[in-house]
């Protein structure tokens, strides 16, 4: 098989994926929040980062486009973070897929600033992204409050704890590549 | 030159939605996000028929003094016995030269699916006696047409919850004055029954 055929074939499944997350799954994804917050937006966001990977991406080699990147993923995971966006996207299918579609771009972009951009900037998405994470997850997890109507208060500290979780493997990962990084240029 | 206007116009994009989809970084949930969008105070607060626990109908602009109004429903596992707890607390703490004469506090179900006139009137009777400024009610017939949208130019969000049986709602606390104005928004969650009593006493020796 040539690479043209592998990426069409790769571009179909990663296509099935979604229209399965998008479609079938959705109602069963939007029941609590940690299916919609841990497992509906990574996968997505992993489509994106394999699309990205894979299939077809973005140049991020100029540091100014990386650095737009950057922000544009840091306050597209903020805002579907944020409690109204949440709740909109787990009562409106409609507001859901325009959630899926933005979440896809952003994994999307994200491959192409790990994968092309200077190491600085790669350590701070990633430890941008961790430090999000983990506030998130500490705001669910300690808040006696109901911050998101869709769910319940046992939900959102659900979701806080495993939010936590996720940050710091994501903190571990990137003090590893931080490792890494200081050591390759320690040896050129 | 592009360097520096591409990066610095994408965080003004950014910054700019999340300022709008927040309402200026001050509403962060659907409950904050439905107060704001009901409008600044002191606006009018939307009239409705009620119908009281004596099977009474009323209108709240009818009632020339000012009132304490919240929006519970009766089959609520929590939050609502916790702010009516609180709010008979507020009651016993403010003098009875004001309760009723100045001041009612008036309870509205929302729940327009299992609440009726005999529920609220058994819920009442679980308080202490003497909470005669004190009226229960649920919207009469002809206002269920209406109501979900009555509820949102009130400011409240009131959905059911996914497959529990739970309507997750919000928990506000609206201070009506006699021309039917709603003059102060308390958060029960946020506020303690002092502040709630100070800043209402406060609006009534206004008056």
């Amino acid at each position: 098989m040539d690479s043209k055929s592998i990426k069409l074939l790769l571009l179909f499944f990663t296509a099935i994926v979604l229209v399965v997350i998008a479609f079938p799954m959705n109602e069963w994804l939007a029941k609590t929040m940690l299916r919609h917050q841990l497992i509906e937006i990574p996968l997505i966001f992993f489509c994106g980062i394999f699309t990205g990977r894979y299939i077809w991406k973005l140049s991020a080699k100029d540091s100014y486009i990386a650095v737009s990147m950057i922000i544009f993923i840091m306050f597209s995971l903020i805002f579907w973070m944020l409690p109204k966006s949440v709740d909109l996207a787990a009562l409106s299918p409609s507001f859901n897929k325009i959630m899926n579609i933005h979440i896809f771009i952003v994994g999307w972009l994200t491959t192409s600033v790990l994968k092309d951009t200077i190491f600085e900037l790669k350590i701070f998405l990633l430890g941008m992204i961790a430090a999000k994470l983990m506030a998130v997850g500490v705001t669910l997890r300690v808040f006696n409050l109901l911050l998101c109507s869709a769910f319940s208060i046992e939900q959102q500290e659900e979701t806080g704890f495993y939010m936590i979780l996720l940050a710091i493997v994501l903190f571990i990962y990137t003090t590893y590549v931080l490792i890494q990084g200081i050591s390759r240029t320690a040896a050129q | 030159m592009k360097k520096v206007i591409i990066p610095i116009s994408t965080f003004i994009l950014c910054v700019f939605i999340v300022y709008n989809w927040t309402a200026g970084f001050s509403a962060f949930t659907v409950f904050s996000d439905t107060l704001h969008k009901a409008g600044s105070l002191p606006r009018t607060f939307p009239d409705i028929e009620l119908i009281s626990q004596d099977s009474v109908h009323f209108k709240i602009g009818d009632k020339k003094k000012f009132k304490l109004v919240n929006y519970v429903y009766l089959n609520c596992p929590l939050v609502c016995h916790k702010v009516n707890n609180r709010l008979e607390d507020i009651y016993h703490s403010v003098s009875d030269s004001i309760i009723p004469a100045q001041l009612e506090l008036i309870t509205i179900s929302f729940d327009l699916k299992y609440d009726n006139i005999q529920k609220i009137k058994n819920y009442r009777a679980r308080f202490t006696e003497d909470i005669h400024g004190w009226t229960f009610a649920i919207p009469s017939t002809e206002a269920h047409t209406s109501f979900e949208q009555y509820l949102l130019d009130v400011g409240i969000w009131a959905k059911p919850a996914n497959q529990t049986g739970i309507i997750n709602h919000s928990v506000y606390l609206f201070l009506l004055s006699p021309d039917n104005q709603v003059i102060a928004v308390f958060d029960p969650a946020r506020e303690d029954n002092s502040e709630i009593i100070n800043k209402t006493l406060g609006w009534i020796q206004k008056a």
